[in-house]
């Protein structure tokens, strides 16, 4: 989530209020609020408001909590000559611009610009691959006549932002630190987006402005570029920008700017409302209240929006251009219980009785790891995350029946466990000063399944294990077996065959598969001493898995690929 | 039920039970009363090795069951000349030998030539003996060679009997260094009243109580030895339930008491269930590999064809009055697999089942998250999520069920806050009180419109969902997530149980 900071007098000044009085508004409008060790405020906001990602954002909003303005904000909105031509740029065919006036940046305030410009196009933009912003000081601007274009990049020379020498767009991609972060984002057959005013270079979107159009305390309108994959991220950004910088401006003017491109023309930022209309039936459903109509408006007035009561039963709403948030009328719901706070909400406790269940095979599961318990055994829970090579090397798994990550954290956790042996073998490796130990894991292990092929469900094999390990100076098959078939007999089941097996990592002769009736698959056996002497364990070891999946699978009923208890 | 009344044991003296066997064997040989005996003797009258005689012995005596005196005896060892005189002959014997074969008489310098050595003692003790006489150079037999046997001999055959010695007999062999003389400390015990008596005032203890003592009956002749009751007793691990699991359960066992079925699915979901059907846009940061596992085998799946439809149009166009998110909707992008990143998804599949109201679902399960392990993260930990739907749900009910659920868990400070998830709307965030921290545990809000129209669900939701190993971590004091997942058996195996947790007690 977006982290923001601010300076508190900033934030006193600007919302006019004494700080604590300040944090306890912000904390109603869904901000997360703390005071680090240098005094800033920093406020962690949702990812739904990028329109409160600067301290003017959030002032428009407190204002209309403290009933100091109310209802849709005004901006005046006018006309430039400000024109952008679009050629054809395949891989950023977007861009809008706007002016601002009177936005008189001061020190405090570059440094805010910055970070709302930063923490819109992290979030919502993607880090720049879906929105790039670029800020200009307008009194700069070389001309009115903008011209977006694909140009190679042995083409293009500036002065990039903060540097004193004229570069090749090749080396500012290659050099410059803002070049390597983001400098491959829409570079394509050595070809990039190259932002001019008249014949000079202002911008490469998405990586950095000129220098010429710098920024700087004292700088007192702005001229905005915003450029992107698709248009209504675009046109989003520009309008929560305009806004913003309206709300801060003295005149709060906006000028609007031209776009020709292939893909169509427009002028914006209009920062249009968009018309809509609540049924008072549901919200007051929604939030399990009883309000009129005009209480309503009321309250969606104070967060902001254009709101008046139609009739008992309906409220016209003005959604203002910046709340990208506002989908349906259960978003202006809940922007009538931030308003209300949820703190005088009272709560209804349930009333209805409805019969809670688990799935029958917990109680298996329960008395499975009672009775292991009750044999001595020190039940462990360990990662599912685990190491690809262990598994195939350890127990053998098959490259193909593994699940494996293509981003994993490390090479201990690339795979999703298929035997939970490996982990409970080096968990003996770590604990060889405890023997005799005897330890076990109940849980969950995936193989992979191509077989399986129905819509909506992964081709993997969900397995239930329960992994038993003895490791003494002397333990044996007999051992472990005596602790498997007293489980087996204990859980009501019955032994219904014994099979030899030969697994690389138990010793032959020694390791059997056993059967049950009520569908239990056991590998038990001796650990092959090679795999003991690898794991450096100087003991010997016994084992059992017993996968119970088919006991599971009768035990639940599947619905929509979730299993649920039978009836 | 004891043929001696307690008192009457109380009274006795204490012996163990080989004290006792000793005294058993000594009556047995017949000790005689008020004679002292070395440990030797009544070692070798028992068949005992000394040093176990001894030590028994000695706590008798200091029981004041035997008497004890330790006095200091000399003792004569022969010397390594004697040794060799008893073997070789004394030299005086030696030189009548010679006398004898030189027909009674020998020059002196032949004498000295022959004994060597030795020649100067026997010429001395012969003579003092009157067994030869010196005269004009010349050594002459004087005594009938018979009887020619020196005295020590017999003297020294006493010493190696054992025998006592004379005080002329000592003077002899001390006189010629025949004999050392050695001071051994020796302590003698004796009886002073007979063994019957010594018996009967008595009583065996014992530190085990064992099952011959208690098949014989003889556990009513001893007494159980006395122990030092506060004595730190040795650690002992039993076979243990793993606390974290335990804690898993109980919240199992909450969510059955609040009515909530419980449900599960496989942890690898489609992109589809766990964001899309959701409708969380595809834009969205956290659907990315720095945020979410991608798998790389298997990596896709098919998608449900009319569900994507929905889907489809309620990102692209929206639908159920909504606007939607207004992008191109790839179904390729749905269709790749995933570790799910909430249980969400659990209750995505459930809910497009279409289950008909009223009804409470729930499923704990691990959910994944790329985050490098620390203090505070892991890349896998367990969620539990419930969703219900009855007449009435809504955002204040919402808060009755959560306000329930936490008081439940023995939370009696709690809060909630406005909060953001894609897929819910309202959303509100609840916090709980744990000493001085409001730790934020649970998110929670009604699911959104479109995303039950997509489904086809035309009822209210209400859905929530909580980490769990947080919640933990706090209520169990640790300061480090991994030690949920310890690899310490012996932590595990100590770790003190906390049962009011489960008893719901107050936090």
């Amino acid at each position: 989530m977006p982290v923001l900071r601010f300076k508190p007098g900033r934030v006193e000044e600007v919302l006019g209020l004494g700080l604590r009085k300040a944090l306890e508004v912000m904390e109603r409008l869904k901000i997360e609020v703390e005071i680090d060790q240098e005094g800033y405020v920093v406020a962690e906001l949702e990812v739904d408001r990028p329109d409160m990602y600067s301290l003017e954002g959030i002032a428009r909003q407190v204002n209309g909590i403290l009933e100091r303005e109310l209802g849709l904000p005004r901006y005046s909105i006018v006309d430039t000559d400000y024109v952008i031509e679009v050629e054809d740029v395949p891989t950023r065919p977007y861009i809008v611009g706007l002016v601002a006036w009177d936005v008189n940046i001061d020190e405090d305030y570059l440094v805010e610009l910055i970070q709302f410009q930063e923490k819109l196009t992290t979030s919502h933009g993607l880090s720049r691959r879906r929105i790039a912003i670029g800020i200009h000081d307008l009194e700069k601007m070389p001309s009115k006549h903008l011209i977006y274009r694909f140009e190679h990049i042995d083409s293009v020379v500036f002065k990039p932002l903060h540097m004193d020498r004229l570069m090749k767009l090749r080396d500012v991609l290659g050099e410059l630190e803002q070049g390597a972060r983001y400098g491959t984002i829409s570079l394509k057959d050595e070809k990039h987006p190259v932002l001019y005013a008249g014949d000079e270079v202002i911008s490469v979107p998405p990586v950095i402005n000129a220098d010429v159009t710098r920024i700087e305390p004292g700088t007192r309108h702005v001229f905005i570029d915003i450029t992107g994959t698709e248009l209504k991220p675009i046109l989003d950004a520009a309008a929560i920008f305009a806004a913003n910088l309206a709300e801060r401006s003295k005149s709060r003017r906006i000028g609007l700017v031209t776009v020709r491109a292939p893909w169509g023309e427009l002028k914006e930022p209009r920062l249009e409302p968009r018309k809509t209309g609540i049924t008072t039936s549901t919200v007051n459903t929604i939030l399990g209240l009883n309000l009129s109509s005009d209480e309503l408006a009321r309250h969606l007035q104070r967060m902001r929006f254009g709101a008046s009561s139609l009739s008992d039963t309906k409220v016209y709403v003005i959604v203002p251009r910046f709340r990208i948030d506002i989908l349906h009328e259960a978003d202006l719901a809940e922007e009538v219980a931030l308003s209300i706070g949820l703190e005088n909400i009272a709560p209804i406790k349930p009333r209805t009785m409805l019969r809670g269940r688990l799935l029958g095979i917990r109680y298996w599961e329960r008395e499975s790891r009672t009775i292991l318990a009750g044999y001595g055994f020190v039940e462990v829970k360990t990662y599912t995350l685990t190491s690809c090579e262990d598994q195939k090397r350890i127990v053998g798994i098959e490259r193909e029946k593994l699940v494996t990550i293509s981003n994993p954290v490390s090479v201990e956790a690339n795979c999703f466990r298929a035997s939970m042996i490996p982990a409970l073998l080096r968990l003996a490796s770590r604990n060889q000063h405890l023997v005799p130990l005897k330890i076990f894991e109940l849980g969950e292990a995936l193989e992979r399944e191509e077989a399986i092929n129905v819509a909506g469900i992964a081709p993997v094999r969900a397995k239930k294990l329960v992994t038993l390990l003895m490791m003494d100076e002397k333990v044996g098959y007999e051992d472990i077996q005596a602790i498997v078939y007293g489980l087996v007999r204990l859980l009501s089941d019955k032994i219904s065959g014994v099979d030899r097996i030969e697994k690389p990592f138990l010793i032959k002769g020694r390791s059997a598969l056993i059967k049950t009736e009520k569908g239990l698959h056991i590998i038990i056996g001796e650990v092959n001493p090679a795999l003991l002497e690898l794991l450096e364990i100087k003991y010997p070891v016994a084992i059992a898995e017993i996968d119970y999946s088919d006991l599971y699978k009768r035990e639940v009923s599947y619905q929509g690929g979730a299993a649920v208890p039978r009836p | 039920m004891a043929i001696l009344d307690g008192a009457t044991i109380l009274a006795r003296i204490s012996v163990s039970e080989s004290e006792y066997q000793l005294l058993r064997l000594m009556e047995k040989k017949g000790i005689v009363v008020g004679r002292e005996y070395s440990s030797d003797e009544i070692a070798d009258m028992v068949g005992m090795s000394r040093s176990s005689v001894e030590a028994l012995l000695r706590l008798l005596a200091s029981k004041g069951l035997v008497e004890l005196r330790e006095h200091v005896v000399e003792e004569y060892v022969i010397t390594d000349e004697a040794k060799k005189y008893l073997e070789e002959g004394f030299p005086e014997e030696k030189l009548v030998q010679l006398l004898v074969k030189a027909g009674g008489e020998l020059s002196v310098e032949e004498v000295n030539r022959v004994l060597g050595r030795e020649a100067s003692i026997a010429l001395a003790n012969a003579s003092r003996k009157g067994w030869v006489r010196i005269q004009a150079g010349k050594v002459v037999l004087i005594i009938d060679p018979a009887r020619a046997v020196a005295e020590e001999r017999a003297a020294l055959e006493k010493v190696l009997q054992g025998e006592k010695l004379s005080q002329h007999e000592l003077r002899m062999l001390r006189r010629r260094k025949l004999v050392d003389v050695k001071h051994k400390r020796m302590t003698l015990f004796s009886l002073p009243r007979s063994i019957s008596e010594l018996l009967s005032s008595v009583v065996v203890e014992v530190g085990a109580l064992t099952r011959e003592l208690i098949e014989s009956g003889r556990w009513r002749e001893v007494r159980l030895r006395e122990y030092d009751v506060s004595a730190q007793p040795p650690k002992r691990f039993p076979g243990r339930l793993n606390f974290f699991a335990q804690f898993i359960e109980h919240i199992r066992d909450i969510m059955k008491e609040l009515g909530f079925t419980e449900i599960e699915a496989s942890p690898v979901e489609l992109e589809f269930w766990n964001y899309d059907v959701l409708f969380q846009p595809q834009f969205h940061p956290a659907r990315g590999p720095s945020d979410t596992f991608y798998l790389s085998r298997p990596s896709e799946a098919r998608l449900p064809e009319k569900l994507a439809e929905n889907v489809r149009r309620a990102h692209e166009e929206g639908i159920a009055g909504s606007i939607g998110w207004r992008y191109k909707w790839e179904p390729s992008k749905a269709a790749k697999l995933i570790l799910r990143s909430h249980t969400t998804a659990v209750s995505a599949r459930i809910l497009s089942t279409r289950p008909s109201p009223p009804f409470r679902y729930f499923s704990i399960g691990r959910v994944y998250r790329v985050e490098t392990i620390d203090p505070k993260h892991l890349p896998e930990f367990h969620q539990v999520d419930g969703i219900a739907s009855e007449e009435g749900v809504n955002l204040r009910w919402l808060i009755g069920m959560l306000s329930e659920f936490l008081e439940r868990l023995g939370f009696r400070e709690y809060k909630f806050r406005p909060a953001y998830f894609p897929f819910t709307e309202p959303s509100i965030e609840g916090y709980v009180k744990i000493g001085d921290t409001w730790l934020e545990i649970l998110g929670a809000g009604l699911f959104r419109p479109e995303m039950l129209a997509a489904l086809g669900v035309d009822y209210p939701v209400a859905a929530w969902g909580m980490g769990i190993e947080r919640l933990a971590m706090a209520l169990y004091d640790l300061r480090d997530i991994r030690q949920l997942y310890s690899i310490d058996v012996e932590f595990l195996a100590s770790m003190p149980s906390r049962w009011w947790i489960y008893a719901g007690t107050e936090i």
